[in-house]
């Protein structure tokens, strides 16, 4: 390799097959693995002059480019500003040259979207058509499935009317809220998502003050978040009632504590 | 009547399978007659299914009311449950 065609050594060694096939002296298909190994300061594949060419190179570039000499199979020359030339080159691919890389490849784009031809006005109007059509009916489907939302949501509240009765689901559709109560602690579940959990002594001096302070558990059935917000209150509340140790193993504590909003109200109505 | 009431989300495999009768907006209503063996049969072997995917069924009474802890075993003289999914941790 000389500096004359040494323009493409670098693309060569960058490129996933990393070997030159610009034979240097010494068992030069490894040196490019050896320069770039995390211990290397030198390569191996030593002459005598060629101690250190990388580390040189890659730190002392002004030095790099003056001094160093590499051997090639031809015989000995003299390799003075070989990195200058690899990384000043135009064809040579420095992380430098990715820009014009990545320029000519843009204007080829933009070369062959101009040489496909504008549509005619009929196709113009027949698109719009389809894309209107389209959106009307993606519309229905999301009214489709916001009615279906509804009234899967009215009928998690049925069911919670069965398991807490009116009053409670009263003071539940008032607060978006539900007091339950555990054998170790009190919560309370919001509805869709959120858990309090609230310290059972602590309850007492916080009615007083018409508020609590509680600590967040974040815990939802499993699978995915796609139940109707009561469902989720729910299947918390039954869990708690039954699974209590379970269901704080399972939920995840945050750290930190939170005034509970409309406190009184939940628990009072 | 029995009457098994299932949580379950909009896009539970469980649910899509069922006929388009037993299918609701929101839980999924199960009713057996105890004495038709079918009937029983098929209840039963929706509630093992999803027991096996660790649902948790709770006695309620007919009012609602929450009476006792969580039941593993279907009975067909359980007049009304309620199976929530399993959970895990935020």
């Amino acid at each position: 390799m000389a500096t004359t065609n040494g323009d493409y050594v670098w693309n060569t060694w960058t490129s996933s097959t990393a070997s030159t096939g610009d034979s240097y002296y010494y068992n030069t298909a490894d040196v490019w693995s050896n320069w770039s190994s995390p211990t290397s300061t030198s390569t191996i594949h030593d002459t005598s002059s060629r101690g250190q060419i990388w580390y040189q190179w890659s730190n002392d570039h002004e030095k790099a480019s003056k001094k160093f000499t590499i051997y090639a199979d031809s015989g000995e020359r003299d390799y003075t500003a070989v990195w200058t030339t690899w990384i000043s080159h135009e064809e040579c691919a420095t992380p430098e040259r990715f820009g014009a890389v990545q320029n000519t490849i843009r204007e080829q784009i933009n070369k062959a979207k101009a040489s496909i031809p504008e549509p005619s006005t009929e196709e113009r109007r027949a698109r719009r058509t389809q894309d209107n059509l389209q959106l009307a009916w993606n519309k229905v489907l999301a009214d489709e499935r916001e009615q279906e939302r509804k009234e899967a949501e009215l009928t998690a509240q049925d069911l919670l009317l069965d398991i807490i009765g009116k009053d409670a689901l009263q003071r539940y559709k008032d607060t978006d809220r539900l007091f339950v109560k555990g054998e170790k602690f009190d919560y309370v579940l919001s509805k869709g998502r959120g858990v309090h959990r609230i310290e059972k002594d602590k309850v007492v001096d916080f009615l007083e003050k018409k508020k609590a302070i509680g600590q967040f558990i974040c815990i939802h059935p499993k699978q995915d978040y796609n139940y109707p917000e009561t469902d989720n209150v729910i299947t918390l509340k039954l869990w708690i009632e039954n699974n209590e140790d379970q269901f704080l193993k399972i939920g995840n504590l945050h750290k930190g504590t939170e005034e509970i909003a409309n406190f009184d109200k939940v628990v009072n109505g | 009547m029995g009457e098994m009431r299932i949580i379950t989300s909009y896009a539970q495999e469980e649910v899509k399978k069922l006929p388009a009768n037993m299918r609701r907006s929101g839980d999924t209503k199960v009713i057996w007659d105890p004495e038709n063996d079918d009937e029983v049969d098929a209840a039963e072997a929706q509630f093992d299914v999803l027991i096996d995917k660790g649902f948790k069924a709770y006695k309620v009474d007919k009012k609602g009311d929450k009476t006792g802890a969580a039941i593993k075993k279907f009975k067909p003289s359980l007049s009304k449950l309620i199976m929530v999914p399993a959970l895990a941790g935020g």
